[in-house]
């Protein structure tokens, strides 16, 4: 049963609402500050989680200094590690003694791990009646991906994103395509899997990425029925959560579905909220770890809201 | 030409996994390891990636074998010693169970029972589906419907199944699948309330033995249906074919390590693995003694090919699998030997060099003016390593004949391959010819020997061929092209290495740098590629390693997973179990579908050590990463 709504709203719903509580990130790209210092938000507690290594890397002294001056308190975390994330906010819900919460999350540069840990710790908070989550995303000017191909060094499932199950039905596989070389490469034969899906974005993302994803992933769109690749407008996240949604409906009757979003982060969190829905279905992350090569990202000035009303019957 | 080459080539993986039983007894072609797993004896199927092992497993199942048609099946349907149990593992299975453990860190108690909980659910689910297929045989009336009834409600009773529930199997997996979502809950409250495990009410299902489980439920079916003519009452004895037991949890796999010492006459044990056994106990932190005696308890099946006695079965079950897989999607009988011809040396040059070969068609091999003769006479102009050595030999470059029948068969027969691939791809003045497709790669049994023993490599590389067979109106086919089959070969070859550099565990940190599988794949095949083309010819080369003892303990874990992948293959492996500890000192060679890549011959040739071959690249590697740690520390 759906325990996670969604829709798409503006900056000014953002402008309009009051935050209990807003969660930031900052490393080193540009775009870590673009949401605070394009739009002012009014919240009562507001911090950011530093990136503990790259610490003189590109804009990250400038991004911190925005944060601090506009009074963020700041915890400092690896990116594939989450521990700290749910200390913090164990002790914030513990201390909160509010029903009904607005929390807004700029995932625009935090790790994979660090927002399924944010979106995790609070899903699971039961006193909460209802919780609004404000998933906010700075889209970036096109970078063109490492020309190396890096190896993907972590495939496992997201932590909170998976459940037990057992191997008496064939994998499904679907893969959110990224523009990074060979990145789902292999996922296929990793996984022994019966059906594989790609989905990968239009153009209205941006068009360079959009081809780039397609160049960089053609041996594997040749390997697929055509029948199986689905493009998403990325722009559009509730459409592109529906599309994922009923395809995970219709394959958890014969399969157990794995979701491996390589590919940009709305995809990500699409994956995982489809995942709350439908406890069945397992999101996985196939990363490259600390091996990945570190790219600024400028923002365009575009910015992507997903508003998540997760609610908790008592 | 250019037509052929616009065919796109598309690689679909087969995999057993994906079908039913019925389907995988559909397109069953036996093989020699078919018939042993079928003794009736305790047994360990090993085998890298793609060798058959699950087509295997599922076939000694009752839901495969009596819905396998063909001559040979009765005679097995009526002889089979026992009924198998088909159990699955995968990966996604594995690396949820390790993420759980992960999550429970130092509750290893509550990972483990949780943990053998789903291997004795999952076991008592496949017992279920070997119960039904064996009932599918008799038709459940009268009678026979109140003995039905009956073992269900065993199944009920001994499986603490709760009531009220319909009296069928499928209700009793419907119930065994909800203990799954039973014990997600139960996680998701541990970790979420922050319980201990003792603190939560737990069902009886978490202290139970699959194997104690298993044994009354069989026991009861048989005390109910052994009376019946379609079951061979005399054998009665059940086998447990446990599939993937490498990805299995660690505690189930050594267990049933142990158990391959006779357990229960009635029991047979059929484990699945890959070549390389871990035999580690991370628990114990200790090395797992097995117990059972080889070929006394147990015997081991290998699947990839060590003698000529397996490379000739090998090729005759060929014959008869790719004939089937034609037949399948022509719908027209054909042997392979039609699409494929005959492999001989010279045919690609007679067919690629037509005017300088074609008068040498007509001569025997080592004659003046045969097409052998041509390549070493032009050979001994460019390569003068080659003349030099033919001279050492008592032979005239300028005419490398010899009326010494001694000297044709230690000599000329010996260097032959190797004068191939040197002619092949040498230019004059030691230079090389840059070959996009190499055209060595053809024919039958060559195109066999390339697929090393690997059922899914043959169907992938049969399927890649499809598009070049051209069935003409008199019901005959051309035999595809040198070009063409070689550069399937190669795309297949290309393909392989992809999936094996690709996959997650194919890295490892040495030094602080990070090594890829493919890179020391390549490293590899780029050596022995020098030493049989561009070193001075000697007819002695090389293509096996040792894993001597200067081989750094990571790559070998490097190593290990190439083993078990297919990347690269033990060569000698009578000797026994090989398990993890033992890889030093043993040969080994990069497997043929590789070949094709390296541009290697398909033959095996001398043997030198690992650290050998690795030192310029490890010396390169480590350069590589002295000068970007002085650049950091530069920009710092």
């Amino acid at each position: 049963m759906k325990s996670i709504f969604t829709q798409q709203i503006s900056e000014k719903d953002l402008k309009d609402t009051h935050f209990d509580l807003i969660i930031s990130a900052s490393g080193y790209e540009t775009r870590a500050r673009f949401l605070i210092e394009k739009v002012e938000l009014n919240s009562s507690y507001k911090f950011f989680i530093g990136f503990n290594n790259n610490l003189d890397l590109f804009d990250r002294e400038l991004n911190d200094k925005t944060f601090i001056n506009q009074g963020y308190t700041s915890i400092m975390e690896d990116g594939n590690n989450s521990s700290k994330i749910e200390c913090f906010l164990e002790d914030f819900f513990f201390t909160n003694k509010q029903e009904k919460l607005n929390i807004l999350v700029d995932y625009s540069s935090m790790t994979r791990i660090w927002y399924a840990s944010i979106l995790n710790s609070i899903r699971k908070v039961k006193k909460l009646k209802s919780v609004h989550i404000f998933f906010s995303y700075s889209v970036s000017e096109f970078a063109s991906p490492p020309e190396k191909h890096i190896f993907s060094e972590h495939v496992e499932p997201v932590e909170g994103f998976y459940s037990l199950s057992v191997p008496q039905k064939p994998t499904a596989l679907i893969i959110g395509l990224g523009y990074e070389k060979k990145r789902a490469f292999g996922l296929k034969e990793y996984f022994n899997a019966d059906r594989t899906f790609l989905f990968h974005t239009d153009n209205s993302f941006n068009k360079e990425y959009a081809i780039k994803v397609i160049e960089n992933n053609k041996e594997l769109i040749s390997e697929i029925d055509p029948n199986n690749i689905v493009k998403y407008p990325l722009m559009d996240l509730v459409y592109t959560e529906t599309l994922l949604r009923n395809l995970c409906l219709d394959l958890m009757v014969d399969f157990r579905a794995i979701i491996a979003p390589c590919g940009p982060k709305p995809f990500t969190l699409l994956s995982m909220i489809t995942s709350i829905n439908y406890e069945a279905i397992d999101v996985w992350r196939i990363s490259a770890g600390k091996s990945a090569n570190p790219v600024n990202r400028e923002p365009t000035g575009d910015i992507v809201i997903l508003k998540a009303e997760i609610n908790h019957p008592k | 030409m250019k037509e052929e080459e616009n065919i796109i080539i598309q690689y679909n993986t087969y995999n057993a996994r994906y079908l039913s039983f019925e389907e995988v007894a559909e397109s069953f072609i036996p093989n020699q390891e078919f018939y042993k797993l079928l003794k009736n004896d305790n047994s360990l199927l090993m085998g890298p990636r793609g060798s058959g092992k699950t087509t295997l497993m599922k076939m000694i199942t009752p839901g495969a074998i009596y819905n396998w048609n063909s001559t040979e099946a009765k005679e097995i349907h009526k002889e089979i010693p026992f009924f198998g149990i088909y159990i699955p593992s995968d990966i996604q299975w594995m690396k949820q169970i390790q993420s759980l453990e992960k999550k429970l860190g130092d509750n290893k108690d509550i990972s483990k029972s949780i943990s053998r909980m789903l291997v004795n659910t999952n076991i008592l689910i496949s017992a279920c589906k070997t119960f039904t297929h064996l009932l599918l045989k008799i038709p459940i009336e009268g009678k026979l419907l109140s003995k039905l009834e009956s073992f269900i409600k065993d199944l009920i009773k001994f499986w603490n199944i709760p009531k009220p529930i319909p009296l069928s199997i499928d209700a009793i997996v419907d119930s065994l699948h909800l203990r799954i979502k039973e014990v997600n809950t139960t996680v998701n409250k541990i970790v979420s309330e922050n319980l201990h495990f003792n603190q939560i009410e737990k069902p009886n299902y978490f202290y139970e033995e699959f194997f104690d489980l298993l044994v009354l439920a069989c026991n009861s079916f048989e005390n109910h249906f052994k009376d019946l003519n379609v079951f061979n009452s005399n054998y009665f004895r059940w086998a447990l074919c446990f599939d993937e037991l490498e990805i299995a949890p660690e505690w189930l796999q050594l267990e049933l390590l142990g158990f391959l010492r006779s357990r229960n006459q009635k029991f047979l044990f059929k484990l699945a693995t890959t070549p390389l056994v871990s035999l580690y106990d991370s628990t114990n932190k200790k090395y797992f003694k097995i117990d059972a005696q080889l070929d006394n308890d147990y015997k081991i099946i290998r699947t990839w090919l060590s003698s000529r006695t397996d490379e000739k079965n090998w090729e005759s079950f060929c014959n008869n699998f790719v004939s089937s897989l034609i037949a399948k999607k022509f719908n027209f009988k054909i042997h392979p030997l039609e699409v494929f011809g005959h492999y001989n040396d010279e045919k690609t040059f007679y067919e690629n060099e037509h005017s300088k070969f074609q008068k040498a068609k007509s001569k025997s091999v080592y004659e003046k003016y045969s097409a052998f003769w041509i390549i070493m006479r032009e050979l001994a102009i460019k390569d003068n390593s080659f003349n030099k050595f033919l001279l050492s030999k008592g032979i005239r470059p300028e005419n490398p004949i010899t009326k010494q029948k001694a000297i044709e068969d230690s000599v000329l027969r010996k260097i032959k391959p190797i004068v191939i691939f040197r002619y092949y791809f040498k230019k004059p003045e030691e230079k090389l010819r840059s070959r996009k497709i190499t055209a060595l790669y053809y024919g039958l049994p060559n195109i066999y020997h390339i697929c090393d023993g690997n059922p899914r490599t043959i169907i992938n590389l049969v399927t890649e061929i499809y598009p070049y067979i051209k069935i003409k109106n008199d019901c005959k086919v051309n035999e595809v092209s040198i070009s063409n089959q070689a550069r399937v070969a190669q795309f297949v070859s290309e393909t392989n290495f992809e999936i094996f550099s690709n996959h997650p565990d194919a890295n490892i940190v040495l030094n602080n740098t990070r090594i890829n599988l493919g890179e020391v794949l390549t490293h590899i095949g780029k050596y022995f590629f020098n030493k049989i083309v561009t070193n001075p010819f000697t007819m002695d080369p090389l293509s096996v390693f040792i894993i001597d003892e200067k081989v750094d303990a990571q790559l070998i874990v490097l190593l290990k997973f190439a083993l078990n992948v297919g990347a690269i293959l033990h060569l000698e492996p009578q000797e026994g179990l090989l398990n993890e500890q033992e890889l030093r000192n043993k040969k080994f060679r990069l497997s043929y579908i590789l070949h094709p890549l390296f541009k290697l011959p398909i033959r095996e040739y001398h043997t030198i050590n690992l650290s050998t071959i690795l030192m310029d690249f490890l010396i390169q590697k480590n350069n590589i990463q002295k000068s970007k740690d002085q650049f950091s520390l530069f920009n710092k």
